[in-house]
């Protein structure tokens, strides 16, 4: 039985490595979707090696079957908060093993602590093309979900209680008591991610209150001052395609570096552009372009980089990698009517 | 070697250079065949080439979709392309955006399938170990590595 199992093992190995792949991928078109900050997407296929241990301690029926984590793919999350967003997800999207599942807090009493460790076997994708076949039985993958700060304290205690074969009670305990400390770091992250957000509402206050700003812009002034300007995108930078609000700041934060270079640094300056007429015809030029009914549908995003582009066109080439939109460039590089063409036409 | 499917008769035919391989497909195209490559004799980084190219072609990407299409079917994620090249998370997922919409799927893992079904390997080689078409190198040091984790090695 074993012998058989290697022997086919070794004959899928190619494509049991494009099925890891692709479950990879499934795992991280899940997660894609969902306002989530990745840190890591990890897969491996199970070493031969460690199969041999699991055949000396266990019987298989039908080891391609029973073993669900012959590829298994770990992914590592920046917030302890987001290792929950990303199991209702993954277990919403994908198809699961209830009865292989094991979600590793239920063990966890009030008094006790333990790494958070989310196990899930999903559905393995199936029928990749023609050639690529895994070996009949293989239903499952297993996927890990857990935060940053967990997966570190697993790691250590792996190397140094589970690896050492140490029973001592004493390092055990100290290192439940990492782990208990570590729920209060988790907490404080998750906790000055959102203060971000409280900063951004307060500027958001000021500038809806007395409508200018002479101050220096950053990122959330930046996020609150568009949001006061074109109200309708709650998250800041919605618009035809959803930017997740994580990443509003990294994105505000290049918008913002764009708009430096064209020397626009305040709200005031930012609105008189917005003000101008070179700016509105681009406006209006891009909402034909894309069909929008009104400039309500037009993101943030497009209207700062719309902005910038008029004020300095070198935008195009300094910044060449904010421009993912071809109907921007489009519409920032059609030619320009001079003004006597534009007394002409009417 | 034709075989029929589809209405279209698929044609497979092996050859070594990217660029005959082009003229060949580009031919056959235009003859109302579908062209198949086959890339069993290939190392996994030119079937992989090779197919990210085809699709480029299909699709009409850009070169920077090209490139990034590239990435994700050697298996990167879209944070592992920002940190690499300088650009923001934000930035790579409007580029997949863009190459989602421009080839017609929604999700890496139908990109994957995609590309998979574009390069061709003949079954008689089925006992082969990299027979198909596999973009991966055959036990990837880091894929097969031991985790240091009793839950995962």
């Amino acid at each position: 039985m074993t012998n058989e199992f290697f022997e086919s093992y070794k004959a899928s190995v190619a494509h049991l490595e494009t099925t890891r792949q692709a479950a990879k991928m499934r795992v991280e078109d899940v997660l894609e979707s969902e306002p989530i900050l990745v840190h890591e997407i990890h897969s491996r296929l199970k070493k031969p090696e460690s199969l041999v241990r699991k055949f000396r301690t266990k019987r298989y029926e039908d080891p391609w079957h029973d073993i669900t984590d012959i590829i298994g793919v770990r992914v590592i999350l920046y917030y302890n908060d987001h290792v929950d967003l990303a199991v209702a997800a993954l277990k919403k999207k994908l198809g699961w093993s209830r009865r292989h599942t094991i979600d590793k807090t239920e063990n966890i009493g009030s008094k006790e602590f333990g790494y958070r460790s989310f196990h899930i076997v999903a559905e393995l994708p199936k029928n990749l093309s023609q050639e690529t076949q895994v070996p009949a039985g293989m239903r499952y993958f297993e996927i890990q979900v857990r935060s940053v700060l967990a997966h570190t304290w697993a790691q250590i205690e792996h190397e140094i209680v589970y690896k050492s074969g140490i029973k001592s009670p004493d390092i055990v305990r100290r290192f439940s008591a990492i782990s208990g400390t570590l729920e209060i770091l988790e907490r404080e992250f998750v906790e000055l991610r959102e203060s971000l957000w409280k900063l951004v509402s307060r500027h958001k206050e000021e500038y809806s209150a007395k409508a200018e700003g002479a101050e220096t812009l950053d990122s959330a002034r930046l996020i609150a001052a568009m949001s006061v300007h074109a109200s309708r995108r709650p998250s800041g930078w919605g618009g035809n395609q959803e930017i997740d609000s994580w990443l509003c700041f990294e994105e505000a934060k290049r918008h913002l570096d764009a708009l430096g270079f064209a020397g626009v640094t305040t709200w005031n300056s930012l609105r008189s552009v917005f003000g101008s007429q070179e700016y509105k015809d681009s406006v209006v030029q891009y909402a034909l372009e894309v069909g929008a009914e009104t400039q309500n549908e037009i993101s943030h995003r497009t209207m700062v980089q719309i902005a910038a582009l008029t004020v300095e066109p070198r935008i195009l080439t300094e910044f060449a990698d904010l421009f993912t939109d071809e109907k921007v460039l489009k519409v920032m590089q059609r030619p320009k009517l001079s003004p006597a063409d534009q007394m002409q036409e009417t | 070697m034709a075989k029929k499917e589809n209405s279209k008769i698929r044609v497979r035919f092996a050859v070594d250079d990217d660029e005959q391989a082009n003229k060949i497909c580009a031919l056959l195209e235009a003859l109302g065949y579908e062209a198949i490559r086959d890339v069993t004799p290939m190392p996994p980084k030119s079937r992989l080439r090779w197919a990210v190219h085809r699709l480029a072609v299909r699709a009409h990407l850009t070169e920077r979709e090209q490139d990034i299409l590239g990435q994700i079917l050697a298996g990167r994620t879209n944070s592992e392309i920002a940190d690499d090249s300088g650009a923001s998370k934000a930035t790579i997922k409007w580029h997949m955006h863009n190459i989602f919409a421009k080839t017609g799927v929604t999700t890496r893992e139908a990109l994957l399938r995609q590309a998979l079904q574009l390069v061709g390997s003949t079954s008689h080689h089925r006992d082969d170990e990299s027979a198909d078409g596999t973009f991966v190198e055959p036990l990837e040091k880091k894929s097969v590595a031991e985790f240091g984790d009793k839950d995962y090695d």
